[in-house]
């Protein structure tokens, strides 16, 4: 195999070679190479049509250097699946999800904010099972603990193919855990307000967390583009520190539902223009454009402090800051 | 920063004390019968040495067990993958990237079981909470318990125990340090930290304190060899409140022993005694030790070169031992009956015998060669001079007192200042007069406990075979059947001879050298135990007991009596006198009112042996009248008086005639 491998290497590094002697810097090193891992991703890929840049037009601008932390608490959700057995040939999904808030002690160590929230379910197609089956199966998982919930909810059966009814089932087990993900910042909120709340996705789900300009959700993956295809190479190109102008996000009756702008986290020299690139959210300021862009930088500014430690060994090690590493394994440790 | 809430169960107990931590075990590290891991807060108060007690959660054949153990081993790490994480967490900048939230740490800690209870069925340690041990468990863990009971109390505070608040004391087994199942005690430690003297000063006073009255009577026998160390225990030392807290938690008097007796042969000038305890305030308890010829000549092996002495010429000492001294002898060639007590009495012995072998010219006597009899006349007249100070040309004999040794008493002989030959013969001596009125029952007390520094001096692991060492091995070997029991001291134990200290029941460890610790012997010691033992305080100690499966880390109080730095400070040794004013000295002890005139007056005519030799008939006799007694050794002496004015004109035999000078 690596007769063929390396010939190959050596061609990407030629052609690369090549094209920085032609265009100097606007040529960068791609660093880990994600295509592989890409063909395999199934995730639609598109752009969010309806958003509007604050101000005009994207702007690149200098986050100031971190001095305190910003974020008191980091919210996280983990979810865990496997096949418990097929029944008639109908999969049952035994899913767990668990969302958690973790803060800071004076120490600067973690601990739990509050108890966690778990939930042990079992997810199979009603209409397959029928009602019969479906009865007795929730007779005996209730027995057990675990509740037994329809997968049909989430998706109608298309299919009866295994793999078809098990993404069903791996749909609705991440609906629950966004659901808790969501109680538990609705109780941060409730509990403390305005609080800095660090939270691992998207806001968009809670109406009380969207209304907290304390709370930043911060999305790390880029499946859906938030800026037109003429801005796109400003924010594959943000350096270390640098986040863009404001996106408003529009929902009905194009008024802004939420705010979002891109921020680089770590330098991307040599790498993916998406390493250490995150997109940040939080609920739509009151105030002129000016207030909202000193708290974007408050927020701003609080995220490159999570920056160290580093989350190692955890793949997404440039986008996710330790906290929420911490939270992803305290949830696997108990949930 | 964000209120917690408290995240103890909600019905704990507020009152109660907290988890220490939680045992835990991978495939990787599992749990033993013998040892288990258990993690901790951060914060939590242990370290290497925290006793613990591990309650588990399922019955075995209907008790729960509960497991002892004792830190011996402590990891942390964090969640790190790679120190490259931490560089790149920083920028590459040590001081850069400051972090607000610390990294996911772990305290895990490996301890060693001292007791399972119930000791059966054996097994690993399970899984349960970790407490810290309180004064109960400690004596438990311990193995305590079966000798603290108050109907067969036979405990011996050694120290404190101190961990995580818990202040717990230690005792020994008075029946497994004193005997009769095991004896003996070994301290090791580096030098210059007053941890081996102290540390035996201590358990003297607390043996003295605790030692059942049913057990019998106890005294003590210490070798000074070395400075001024054990010179000064009937003197109090000034403690600190901490170290009177001690002493009274332990229950041992902090005050000085109150029968001590000292012990020195004179100087080789004889003018005083070979002691920096020479201070005239501390006299009233200093003895002199001197020996005669019958008192040497039992142990003159001893001093005597065995290479040198050839079978011929033990002959012919084991001839002079049995048939010749103290005894009268009468021979042909000695011309007449002689009897022998002395030294001078012994050469005169053989000159007369050598002059008979002469005028006969004879190359034997009773089958002696000439040559051997010159030669043992040589070697054992010479032991006189060799040991000058201890052993004395006359008779008089200074001793201890076996046969009336008191209950309590301390016993210190000063060697420090004599040469090697005079310390093996004191030493051969005295532990032989032990044994002996101890295998009689007529010492005095039940139990004598021998302490001597240096064994790495005196039983070392390698070397010549000497007398010292031998009886120092049967100390070790047969002393705790007799009731003689050997506390011994050194700097390095891997250097002294294994039988020796490998019968010592007892053995504590002061701070230890890196090196020694490096050696073979403490292998069995984790790395963290070696740790602490090369960096413990002044006051600190490492006990193994045969009752504590695992080594355990005590503090003991600095002793109740002054130490020898303070003691040559507050008492200065006196300075070297004249010959006279060092002869009143030495009488003065008896009679404060003799004045120098007084003694010149009465030794202005004896030479200075014979005043030495009047003293000591004095010191020897102690009368109450100690100025008419020495006055009386010089009876025969014709006392000096002043001229007065001529009594009777002395008319010239004839007047000279005229101016004639030469006229008569």
């Amino acid at each position: 195999m690596s007769t063929t491998v390396v010939p190959a290497l050596r061609a990407v590094d030629a052609a690369r070679s090549a094209l920085r002697a032609a265009l100097g810097n606007r040529v960068r090193a791609a660093g880990p190479d994600r295509t592989e891992a890409l063909a395999q991703d199934s995730t639609q890929l598109n752009a969010h049509p309806a958003v509007t840049m604050l101000g005009g037009a994207l702007r690149v601008l200098a986050v100031p250097a971190p001095r305190v932390p910003y974020f008191e608490g980091f919210l996280d959700g983990i979810q865990r699946s496997t096949t418990v057995a097929y029944l008639d040939g109908v999969p049952l999904l035994h899913g767990t999800a668990a969302a958690a808030i973790r803060v800071r002690d004076a120490e600067g160590r973690m601990r739990t904010w509050q108890r966690p929230l778990v939930d042990h379910s079992v997810y199979a197609s009603r209409q397959l099972l029928g009602d019969a089956m479906w009865s007795q199966v929730e007779t005996i998982l209730a027995a057990r603990g675990h509740r037994l919930r329809d997968s049909d909810d989430s998706l109608p059966v298309t299919s009866r193919h295994p793999s078809s009814l098990l993404r069903q089932g791996l749909d609705l087990l991440s609906g629950v855990r966004s659901d808790l993900e969501r109680q538990v910042g609705d109780d941060w909120c409730t509990a403390h307000g305005e609080r800095p709340l660090y939270v691992d996705g998207s806001l968009r789900g809670s109406r009380a967390m969207l209304k907290s300009t304390g709370i930043a959700g911060i999305v790390k993956s880029h499946a859906t583009l938030y800026v037109p295809d003429e801005s796109l190479a400003m924010v594959l190109t943000l350096g270390a520190g640098q986040r863009t102008s404001l996106i408003a996000v529009l929902g009905e009756e194009q008024r802004p539902r939420y705010l979002t702008w891109y921020l680089r986290l770590r330098s991307a020299v040599g790498r993916d223009p998406f390493f250490g690139l995150v997109r940040v959210e939080t609920g739509p300021c009151e105030g002129d454009t000016a207030a909202t862009e000193m708290q974007a930088d408050r927020v701003s500014t609080g995220l490159l402090a999570e920056r160290s430690p580093i989350a190692r060994p955890d793949a997404r090690w440039d986008v996710m800051p330790y906290a929420i590493r911490d939270c992803e394994v305290y949830l696997r440790a108990t949930a | 920063m964000i209120d917690l809430p408290d995240q103890r169960a909600p019905d704990a107990a507020p009152d109660l004390p907290a988890p220490l931590g939680r045992v835990v075990a991978t495939e990787r590290r599992p749990n033993t019968p013998h040892e288990f891991h258990f993690w901790t807060a951060l914060d939590a108060n242990i370290g290497i040495g925290t006793i613990v007690r591990v309650d588990g959660s399922v019955a075995v054949n209907g008790r729960v067990p509960r497991i002892f153990g004792v830190v011996m081993e402590g990891q942390s790490w964090t969640d790190m993958l790679s120190p490259l994480d931490d560089v790149m967490g920083r920028d590459g900048d040590p001081g850069g990237g400051h972090q607000f939230t610390q990294r996911t740490e772990i305290r895990l800690y490996t301890a060693s079981v001292l007791r399972h209870m119930p000791d059966e069925p054996l097994q690993p340690v399970p899984m349960g909470t970790v407490w810290l041990a309180d004064d109960t468990d400690v004596a438990l863990a311990l193995r305590m318990d079966g000798y603290l009971a108050a109907d067969k109390r036979t405990a011996i505070p050694v120290g404190l125990y101190r961990s995580g608040g818990t202040e717990s004391p230690v005792y020994l087994d008075a029946d497994f340090l004193l005997g009769p199942e095991a004896a003996h005690l070994n301290i090791t430690g580096v030098s210059g930290l007053a941890t081996k003297t102290s540390a035996v000063e201590w358990l003297l006073q607390s043996i003295f304190a605790h030692f059942p009255a049913d057990k019998g009577s106890v005294a003590a026998v210490c070798f000074n060899v070395k400075g001024p160390d054990l010179l000064y225990l009937d003197q109090p030392a000034t403690l600190a409140p901490e170290d009177r807290a001690m002493y009274d938690t332990l229950g041992v008097p902090a005050e000085p022993f109150k029968d001590v007796q000292f012990y020195a042969p004179y100087d080789a000038a004889l003018r005083g005694l070979a002691t920096i305890r020479s201070n005239e305030a501390l006299q009233h308890n200093v003895q002199p030790l001197t020996w005669g010829l019958r008192e040497v000549l039992q142990y003159a092996s001893v001093l005597l070169d065995r290479e040198d002495i050839d079978a011929k010429s033990d002959a012919l000492i084991d001839f002079i031992t049995d048939r010749v001294v103290n005894q009268k002898f009468s021979d042909p060639m000695l011309g007449g009956e002689q009897t022998v007590q002395t030294f001078a009495d012994l050469d005169h012995w053989f000159r007369t015998l050598l002059d008979g072998l002469e005028r006969k010219d004879a190359q034997s006597w009773r089958t002696h060669h000439v040559a051997t009899i010159r030669k043992v006349r040589n070697r054992l007249v010479n032991l006189a001079t060799r040991c000058a100070g201890l052993v004395t040309d006359g008779a008089d004999v200074s001793d201890l007192p076996f046969g009336s040794f008191a209950d309590r008493s301390v016993h210190v002989l000063d060697v420090a200042n004599l040469e090697e030959d005079a310390q093996g013969l004191i030493f051969a001596r005295v532990v032989s007069k032990l044994r002996e009125h101890l295998e009689r029952r007529d010492l005095g007390v039940n139990h004598v406990i021998v302490f001597v520094d240096e064994l790495n001096k005196y039983a070392p692991s390698d070397g010549p075979e000497t007398y010292v060492r031998r009886m120092l091995l049967d100390i070790a070997e047969r002393g705790r059947y007799l009731g003689l029991v050997l506390f011994s001291a050194q700097q390095f134990r891997s250097q002294v001879h294994k039988r020796v200290v490998g019968n010592a029941g007892t053995a504590l460890y002061g701070r230890m050298d890196g090196d020694e610790l490096a050696t073979p012997g403490y292998a069995v010691l984790s790395p963290a135990v070696r740790t602490k033992l090369s960096t413990l305080d002044k006051g600190q100690l490492m006990v193994r007991h045969p009752h504590f499966t695992q080594p355990v880390f005590v503090r003991f109080p600095r002793p109740s009596v002054l130490s020898g730095r303070l003691g040559v400070e507050r008492f200065p040794a006196a300075p070297i006198e004249e010959f006279d004013a060092a002869m009143l000295r030495r009488l003065r002890r008896f009679d404060s009112t003799l004045t120098l005139d007084w003694l010149r007056t009465i030794i202005a005519l004896a030479d200075e042996p014979d005043v030495i030799r009047a003293v000591r008939a004095t010191e020897r006799e102690q009368p109450r009248d100690a100025k008419q007694y020495f006055g009386s050794q010089f009876r025969r002496q014709v006392a000096p008086r002043e001229l007065g004015a001529p009594q009777a004109r002395v008319q010239p035999l004839a007047l000279p005639v005229g101016d004639d000078p030469y006229g008569f």
